[in-house]
C-alpha cells in the first residue's frame, strides 16, 4: 500500500509541478506602429522582431501568434527630431490591459539597446501580473476570451486579408467597451439628426468634449461613461450649418460654426465658458474647416465664395481677431477640390500628394504638379448634408428650381503617419439631389507609391453615417450615426459610436 | 467572303471591341428631374403661351355665347381652373469628368385634354391633327399619348491640354443680360475658357434655317438664309466679392422675316409681302423685311457690398432691318438701350430683395413705321418660318418674382406662360416695342426650416407711347398714363421633404392708368377686369 502511495504521489509531483511550468507566460508581438520615420513598414518588422526575442526569458515565451498567448503586445515607436519614444503595452487576450511601459532616447544608435530596456520593463511587468498564473484582472474574463475572439474575430476593422493577412486579435475588442455586435463605446439615442461632429477639449475624467450640428442647431456634449448634453443654441431658420470645426484659441477651444444664410457664408465662432456656449465673432464671411493637412498639427483654414463661384480661389490657413480674419500661406487645389473634400499626404520620399473626392465621389490623387496620378474604382464620400445658393444660369428655366444644391461631403483625414481615412455611405436611393443614405464605414488607405491602398475598413453602420471623426491621439474612431431622420415636426436622432483603433 | 466584305467585318468587329471597352472609362449615368403639378384659378391665363392684354376685346375661351354677351371683354372674365403637370428628366452619359453625353427631355399635360390619339394615314385631312393626343397632352381619359419631347441632347467636352470645354448639341442658352435678349434652347456650340479667374465664352447658334420650310418651287439650299445668333462673353472675378463682364451677342438674321401679327386693339395690317420663300400656305401678314441684323452689347457686374448683394447691366442695341418697305421706308436702324439694377440683403429671418429694369421704347407701330430710327429693344422671340410670332417667348427677367405683371420663368414653368409683359421689349415686334420700367420689391422669410414664404410686389410702366396702347373708349385716345399697372403677390411653401415642396401662390394685378375706359361696352368705356391667379402646386425635384 506504502508503494502504491509512493507511486501515486511521484504521479502527482510533476502534475502539480505544472502549474508552474504553465506559470511562463506565453506573450504574442503583435504589429508595432512606427510615427515620424520614412520605412515605417520595414521598420514595423524590425521593432516586432526585436522585441518579441528580447522578451524571450524563462518566465516568458514569445509566442508566434495571439491564439497561442496569455498576452498580446502592442507597441508604437514615434521620433519627433532626433528624439525618439517607444511604448509598449500589453494586454490580456481579452483586452484587459495588464501592463503599458516606455523608454525614449536621444539617437537612432540607441534604439536597439533601448528594445532591450523596454524589454526588460515589460518582462518585470508581467512577471508580477502574472504572478498567480492569471493576471489580477478578471482571469475568468480571460480563460473564456481566449476563444470567444479567435472563433469569431468580430472585429469592427476589416483588413484586406487578401492582400495583408491581418494577424488576429489586431483588433480585438477591448470586452468592457463592447455592446452588442458592433463594439466600442455606443451612446444612447441622442435627440436631434445631428449632421456634423466635432471634438473639443479632453476632460480630466478621462472623457472628451463633443459637438454635433444639425441644420440649425449646435450642441455641447461631454462624453465620458454616457453623452450628457450641457448646452446648446439654436440658429435662425434662413441659417443653415454646413460645417462644424473645433481649435485650440487663444483662450481654449473655438468652435467654428460655417453657416450659409441667404446663399452667402455667414460663420460664427463660439467656445465653451462654464456650462454655457458664448458666441465670440458672427458674420464672417468664409467657409471653415479645422484639420491636419498632410497629418501635420492641426489648423485653421478657410475658403471664401465667390459671385456665382460656390467656392472661390485657394484656400488659406486663417487667423481670426474679432470678426477680422487673416488669411496666409495659400494652398492651391486642383480640379474639383474645394476646401471640404480635399487634403494632403506625404510619400516616404517626403513628396506631396493632394487627394480629393470628386464629385462624382471618387478618391482622386494628384500629384505635386496638380496632376491625376491615380483615382479609385469605388465611389467614397457621400452626404446628404447640402447648402442651395440662387440659380441665374440658363438651367432654372428647364429645372424650375430657382435655387441650385451644393452638396458637402466626407472629409478626409490624414494621420501623422500618413494614412488616408475617408468615409462612405452606401444608400438604395442616391438619385441626382434626392438622396437617403443607408449605411456608411470610415475606410483607411496607406499609398504605397503608385495608388491608395485599403488597410482597414470598419463594419458598415446600420444608418446613414454623415460624419465620423479620428481622434489620433487617442486612437479611436468617432462615428455619427443618423438614427431617425428629421420629419415634419420632429428632429429625428443621431448615435455617437467610438471604436479603438489598432 | 469578298476583301471588302471582310473588311468591313473587321471593321464592324473592331467598332464592337471598342463598345465593349467602354466600361473601362468608369461610365457614370446621372440623372436629374423635375415634377411640377399645378391647379389654376385664373382669370386670364390659359395653359398656353401667350400675353395677358387687358385692353383687348380680346379672344379669350370665356368670348362665347355659352358663357358671355357676344360683346363681352375682359370685364367679368369667368374664373377658370385646371390642372397641368410637367415632368423633365435630364440624364447625362458620363465617360469622365472631361466628356459627358446630356439629355433633357420632357413630359407635359392638362388634365382632361387628350388622350390616345394617332397621326392620320397619308392622306387623312390636316384637322385630325387637332384631334391626336401629341406634344403637351395625354391628360385624358385612358392617357396613352406619344408626348415625349426632347429638350436637350448636346456633348460636352474638354479639349485635351487645353483650359476649354466645348458643349456641342441642342442645349440652354441664355445670356448675361438676365435673360432679357435670349434665353432658350436651341442647337449651337458654346465654349468656356477658365483662364485664373477670367472665363471666355464663345458660341454659335443656328436658330432657324429657312430651307426647312420653304419647300417646292421655293426651296432653298441648306444654311443659306438662317437665323445665326453668335456669342461672346468675357468675365472675371475680380475679387471674391466682385465679377465684372463684358458680352456681345450678334443676332444676324438672312431671312425675310414677317414682324407682323396682331395685338389686341392694335391690330397689325397686313403689307404686302415680296418674298417667295415662306412654306406656309397663306401669305404670311406684317411687315415683311429682307435680313435683320441686331448687335448687342452688354457690361454686367455683381458685387458684394458689406450685406448688400448687387447686380445689374447696361446694354446697347445697334442694327439694321433691311428692306423694310414701309411708308417708303427701305431700311430701319436700331439704337435700343436697357439697364438693370438689383439687390438683395439678408435681413431679419430672410432676404430683402429688390430691382428695376429698364428697357427702351418707341412709337412706331409695324403697320405704319414713321421713322427710320427705332429705338424700342428687342428681346428674341420665335420666329418659324420666317414669321415673328410674338408668343412664345425666347427671352425671360426672372429677378423680382413676378407671376403676372412680366414674363418670369421661375413662376411661370409649365405650359402655363402667360403675362402682360410677355417680351421684354414690352412689344410683339422688333418695330413697335413700348419698353418697359419696371421696379419689384420683395421679401423671402423662412419661417420654420420647413416653411417659407415671400411676398412681392412689383410696379411697371411702358416707356414710350405708341399703337399698342389701348384706347379710351370714352375720349377715342389713348390714355395719357403709362402706368401698367401693380403686381402683389404672395408664395407660401411647405417643404414636406427636402426634395417635395407644396406651394402655394397667388398674384392680382391692378391695372393702371394705361388701361383705362381701354373697354367698350355698348358704347361706354369700362375698366378691364384686374388679372389674378392663384396656384396650389406640387413640386418635386431630384
Amino acid at each position: 500500500m506504502k508503494k502504491l502511495i509512493i507511486l501515486l504521489a511521484a504521479l502527482f509531483i510533476p502534475l502539480m509541478a505544472l502549474p508552474a511550468f504553465a506559470a511562463q507566460v506565453r506573450v504574442f508581438v503583435a504589429d508595432m506602429n512606427a510615427i515620424g520615420i520614412p520605412n515605417k513598414d520595414e521598420m514595423k518588422t524590425t521593432l516586432q522582431t526585436l522585441l518579441a526575442a528580447r522578451l524571450n526569458s524563462d518566465r516568458i515565451v514569445a509566442v508566434g501568434s495571439a491564439g497561442e498567448a496569455d498576452a498580446i503586445v502592442t507597441g508604437t515607436y514615434v521620433v519627433l527630431g532626433k528624439v525618439f519614444s517607444m511604448d509598449a503595452m500589453a494586454r490580456t487576450i481579452g483586452g484587459k490591459t495588464v501592463t503599458r511601459v516606455y523608454i525614449q532616447g536621444d539617437s537612432g544608435e540607441e534604439l536597439i539597446p533601448a528594445v532591450g530596456k523596454l524589454a526588460e520593463k515589460l518582462a518585470a511587468e508581467l512577471d508580477k501580473a502574472y504572478a498567480g498564473g492569471q493576471p489580477a484582472t478578471g482571469a475568468a474574463a480571460a480563460s473564456l476570451a481566449v476563444q470567444a475572439p479567435l472563433a469569431a474575430p468580430k472585429s469592427d476593422f476589416i483588413k484586406n486579408e487578401q492582400i495583408r493577412p491581418a494577424p488576429v486579435g489586431e483588433f480585438i475588442k477591448p470586452k468592457e467597451m463592447e455592446q452588442a455586435n458592433t463594439g466600442g463605446w455606443l451612446s444612447k439615442r441622442l435627440t436631434g439628426a445631428a449632421n456634423l461632429l466635432a471634438e473639443g477639449a479632453r476632460l480630466t475624467d478621462g472623457g472628451r468634449e463633443i459637438f454635433l450640428a444639425e441644420d440649425h442647431r449646435l450642441s455641447y456634449y461631454r462624453q465620458a461613461g454616457d453623452m450628457k448634453l450641457v448646452a446648446e443654441t439654436e440658429f435662425r431658420n434662413s441659417e443653415k450649418v454646413i460645417s462644424l470645426d473645433t481649435i485650440d484659441g487663444s483662450k481654449g477651444i473655438e468652435i467654428y460654426v460655417t453657416l450659409i444664410r441667404g446663399d452667402e457664408p455667414a460663420s460664427q465662432v463660439w467656445q465653451v465658458q462654464g456650462d454655457k456656449l458664448v458666441k465670440l465673432a458672427e458674420d464672417i464671411p468664409y467657409f471653415f474647416r479645422a484639420f491636419s493637412l498632410a497629418g501635420g498639427p492641426k489648423k485653421l483654414y478657410a475658403q471664401a465664395m465667390g459671385r456665382d463661384s460656390d467656392f472661390y480661389g485657394d484656400v488659406f490657413e486663417a487667423t481670426r481677431s474679432g470678426n477680422e480674419i487673416t488669411l496666409k500661406n495659400p494652398v492651391k487645389l486642383p480640379q474639383f477640390g474645394d476646401i471640404y473634400t480635399f487634403n494632403q499626404f506625404r510619400d516616404q520620399d517626403g513628396k506631396t500628394f493632394t487627394v480629393i473626392i470628386s464629385p462624382d465621389n471618387y478618391l482622386v490623387v494628384y500629384g505635386s504638379d496638380r496632376k491625376e496620378m491615380w483615382r479609385s474604382n469605388d465611389k467614397f464620400g457621400g452626404s446628404e448634408l447640402f447648402f442651395q445658393k440662387e440659380d441665374t444660369g440658363a438651367d432654372v428655366r428647364l429645372t424650375g428650381e430657382k435655387y441650385r444644391w451644393i452638396f458637402m461631403n466626407m472629409r478626409i483625414q490624414v494621420t501623422a503617419g500618413g494614412l488616408v481615412l475617408v468615409g462612405k455611405n452606401d444608400g438604395f436611393w442616391v438619385l441626382g439631389n434626392a438622396r437617403s443614405y443607408k449605411k456608411g464605414a470610415v475606410y483607411c488607405f496607406a499609398w504605397n507609391g503608385s495608388s491608395l491602398e485599403e488597410k482597414w475598413r470598419t463594419r458598415d453602420t446600420q444608418n446613414y453615417m454623415p460624419a465620423y471623426d479620428y481622434d489620433e491621439a487617442r486612437n479611436e474612431l468617432l462615428i455619427l450615426q443618423t438614427v431617425q431622420r428629421s420629419g415634419i415636426s420632429a428632429r429625428g436622432a443621431s448615435s455617437l459610436a467610438i471604436k479603438k483603433v489598432e | 467572303m469578298s476583301f471588302k466584305k471582310r473588311i468591313l467585318a473587321v471593321a464592324a468587329a473592331g467598332a464592337l471591341g471598342a463598345l465593349a471597352a467602354v466600361p473601362a472609362m468608369a461610365f457614370e449615368n446621372e440623372f436629374h428631374g423635375t415634377y411640377t403639378l399645378k391647379y389654376y384659378l385664373t382669370n386670364y391665363e390659359q395653359p398656353t403661351p401667350g400675353l395677358i392684354n387687358p385692353g383687348s376685346i380680346n379672344t379669350l375661351p370665356g368670348n362665347s355665347s355659352k358663357y358671355a354677351p357676344a360683346y363681352d371683354s375682359t370685364q367679368n372674365l369667368r374664373t377658370q381652373n385646371y390642372f397641368e403637370q410637367r415632368a423633365r428628366i435630364f440624364y447625362t452619359a458620363k465617360a469622365s469628368d472631361d466628356l459627358k453625353l446630356v439629355t433633357g427631355f420632357e413630359i407635359d399635360s392638362d388634365w382632361g385634354d387628350k388622350a390616345q390619339g394617332s397621326l392620320p394615314d397619308a392622306g387623312g385631312s390636316a384637322s385630325q391633327f387637332s384631334t391626336a393626343a401629341f406634344r403637351n397632352s395625354g391628360g385624358a381619359l385612358e392617357a396613352d399619348a406619344v408626348n415625349l419631347e426632347t429638350k436637350w441632347v448636346y456633348l460636352d467636352f474638354k479639349i485635351p491640354s487645353t483650359p476649354t470645354r466645348v458643349s456641342a448639341g441642342i442645349q440652354a442658352f441664355k445670356d448675361s443680360l438676365k435673360g432679357i435678349f435670349f434665353d432658350f434652347d436651341a442647337g449651337g456650340v458654346m465654349t468656356t475658357t477658365k483662364m485664373g479667374n477670367t472665363t471666355v465664352n464663345l458660341g454659335y447658334i443656328r436658330g432657324y434655317d429657312q430651307s426647312f420650310f420653304a419647300v417646292g418651287s421655293n426651296s432653298l439650299p441648306k444654311g443659306n438664309e438662317n437665323l445665326d445668333i453668335g456669342v461672346v462673353e468675357a468675365k472675371v472675378a475680380v475679387t471674391k466679392d466682385i465679377n465684372v463682364g463684358a458680352s456681345y451677342y450678334l443676332y444676324s438674321d438672312g431671312r425675310p422675316v414677317s414682324y407682323g401679327g396682331s395685338l389686341g386693339s392694335a391690330t397689325v395690317a397686313p403689307t404686302t409681302g415680296s418674298s417667295s420663300t415662306y412654306g406656309t400656305a397663306a401669305s404670311p401678314g406684317g411687315v415683311i423685311t429682307d435680313a435683320t441684323v441686331i448687335n448687342t452689347f452688354g457690361l454686367n457686374a455683381d458685387a458684394k457690398v458689406g450685406l448688400l448683394n448687387l447686380s445689374g447691366f447696361v446694354a446697347y442695341q445697334g442694327g439694321e432691318i433691311k428692306g423694310i418697305n414701309t411708308n417708303g421706308i427701305h431700311n430701319a436702324y436700331l439704337n435700343a438701350f436697357a439697364y438693370n439694377l438689383a439687390a438683395k440683403a439678408a435681413v431679419g429671418p430672410g432676404t430683402l430683395r429688390s430691382a428695376m429694369l429698364f428697357t427702351s421704347g418707341n412709337d412706331n407701330k409695324a403697320s405704319n413705321l414713321k421713322s427710320a430710327h427705332l429705338t424700342g429693344w428687342v428681346g428674341t422671340n420665335q420666329s418659324p418660318d420666317a414669321v415673328w410670332t410674338g408668343t412664345p417667348g425666347t427671352n425671360s427677367y426672372n429677378e423680382g418674382n413676378m407671376m403676372l405683371l412680366n414674363r418670369n420663368l421661375v413662376n411661370n414653368n409649365t405650359n402655363t406662360d402667360y403675362a402682360i409683359v410677355y417680351n421684354s421689349g414690352n412689344g410683339t415686334t422688333p418695330v413697335n416695342s413700348q419698353g418697359l420700367y419696371l421696379y419689384t420689391i420683395g421679401y423671402d422669410a423662412t419661417i420654420t426650416p420647413k416653411l417659407y414664404t415671400n411676398v412681392n410686389a412689383g410696379f411697371a410702366w411702358a416707356a414710350h407711347t405708341n399703337s399698342l396702347k389701348p384706347i379710351d373708349a370714352n375720349t377715342k385716345a389713348a390714355n395719357a398714363s403709362n402706368f401698367l399697372g401693380t403686381e402683389l403677390n404672395i408664395e407660401t411653401g411647405y417643404k414636406m421633404y427636402d426634395n417635395l415642396t407644396a406651394r402655394v401662390q397667388a398674384a392680382y394685378v391692378i391695372l393702371g392708368g394705361y388701361y383705362a375706359n381701354a373697354i367698350s361696352v355698348g358704347g361706354q368705356g369700362h375698366d378691364p377686369e384686374n388679372p389674378y391667379t392663384a396656384r396650389i402646386i406640387l413640386s418635386y425635384a431630384f
